[in-house]
């Protein structure tokens, strides 16, 4: 889980062009929406094509997505719910 | 209508162009495809650095220039925001058809594809300024910032606006490059100053215009028109005169496109003016669709400060720095003219 949150990260970092930030300044547990990393709407769609990209899952619905996209460990635990 | 530009700015390969007076030699990038690369601000310093991850170099340069030049102008808000492009974010289109062709068309990321449109930059601007007024853009290829301006000075006659906020903007990528060169359209040697052939170029450049003089103003635009090339070079510039009461002995210099596709038609232009200064610019800027923005803002600030800098003369004649005529070749069949004076 540790490695996959921090591999997480870096994905994020490096999709979303996140100058200056560095893996270990993401919290976690934070919200990645409005607070935390501030990320708006474009930003979840860069998110949802990185977990289907790099992870091979695809997120069905908007609503699965809200909570799913909340923050760096709700994204982790679904990739290791639906890992195949 | 005489258009008064209270503003400028331009983002340019061409070093110290804030100094006039002296602007030195452009290096060229790429020692196979040669080209010229803008000197590009520090974007942090412009542009909310939260913003700023997702932009192209284009949309940077171009909203740079916009809000750069409303800072000269001490304009806040224009009363509209025209753009014009001769190839738009292409950048972002290239990497959006890239990423189609490597991802089988699928999980595409929304980011090129939202920004490949034309008119991100205007609207991006826009959005930056929370401005509501007038917005267009203009991706007429050669000859999109003649028409941009023109907008403007409809707009400005008819519905009685104050500032507008007309630019434009054309980046260069590698891809675009190689293709350009392929096509036999760029020189193949290492000269900048033979006047023969062009090399690529890119820039943005934008201009705050409006209808009332004032001392602090640049430059007056007198006239400008885009004509068909059909009409023999002595009929165009009689006729462009003729309708500005004004004679070849009084222009005192002329700025023309040379180091394009388009050279040899250039001497049937500068033959007509034996006793005027012989200007270009394209040497300083490279060769791209939107090039006489940056031909006008070299324009007004030579007249601004009374002083052309060495490097733009072709040839000295004329000690007079109180008009200058832009003559710029935009398309095989359209030429752009600009009196502009102080």
């Amino acid at each position: 889980m540790d490695e996959l949150i921090n591999n997480l990260k870096i994905e994020i970092i490096e999709a979303l062009n996140l100058e200056d930030v560095k893996a270990e300044d993401i919290d976690t547990e934070a919200p990645l929406f409005n607070e935390g990393l501030g990320l708006d709407s474009i930003d979840a769609l860069e998110l949802i094509v990185l977990i289907e990209k790099k992870h091979g899952i695809k997120i069905q619905s908007a609503d699965e997505g809200k909570q799913i996209l909340y923050s760096v460990k709700t994204i982790a635990e679904f990739i290791i719910k639906n890992k195949k | 209508m005489e258009l008064y530009i209270k503003g400028i700015n331009s983002i340019s390969p061409s070093e110290n162009f804030d100094n006039i007076s002296h602007i030195p030699e452009i290096k060229l990038v790429d020692e196979i495809y040669k080209h010229y690369v803008c000197i590009e601000p520090i974007y942090k310093e412009i542009i909310n650095p939260l913003l700023l991850r997702r932009m192209s170099r284009a949309m940077k340069m171009g909203i740079a220039s916009a809000l750069l030049c409303l800072k000269d102008a001490k304009i806040e808000m224009p009363d509209a925001i025209i753009t014009a492009t001769g190839l738009g974010c292409i950048e972002d289109s290239d990497k959006f058809l890239t990423l189609l062709i490597e991802n089988e068309e699928k999980m595409l990321n929304p980011t090129p594809f939202i920004q490949s449109t034309h008119n991100t930059i205007s609207s991006q601007i826009a959005l930056l300024l929370k401005c509501h007024g007038y917005n267009s853009t203009y991706a007429g290829r050669g000859a999109c910032f003649e028409t941009a301006l023109l907008d403007a000075k409809m707009l400005i006659s008819d519905d009685d606006l104050q500032n507008v906020l007309v630019g434009a903007y054309d980046e260069l990528i590698a891809n675009q490059i190689r293709i350009l060169y392929r096509l036999g359209l760029f020189k193949n040697n290492n000269k900048i100053n033979d006047n023969q052939g062009n090399l690529p170029g890119e820039g943005a450049s934008f201009f705050v215009v409006s209808p009332n003089p004032s001392e602090t103003n640049y430059a007056k635009i007198s006239d400008f028109e885009i004509v068909n090339n059909l009409i023999s070079a002595k009929k165009i510039i009689s006729d462009f005169l003729v309708k500005n009461s004004i004679t070849i002995g009084n222009i005192n210099s002329i700025m023309v496109g040379i180091n394009s596709c388009f050279d040899t038609h250039y001497t049937e232009y500068t033959d007509l003016f034996p006793n005027s200064n012989i200007l270009w610019f394209k040497h300083l800027c490279g060769e791209y669709m939107t090039s006489s923005a940056f031909a006008l803002c070299l324009a007004v600030k030579c007249l601004k400060n009374y002083s052309i800098p060495e490097i733009a003369f072709i040839r000295k004649n004329n000690n007079k720095n109180n008009n200058i005529l832009i003559i710029n070749k935009v398309t095989n069949e359209q030429t752009a003219l600009f009196l502009l004076s102080n």
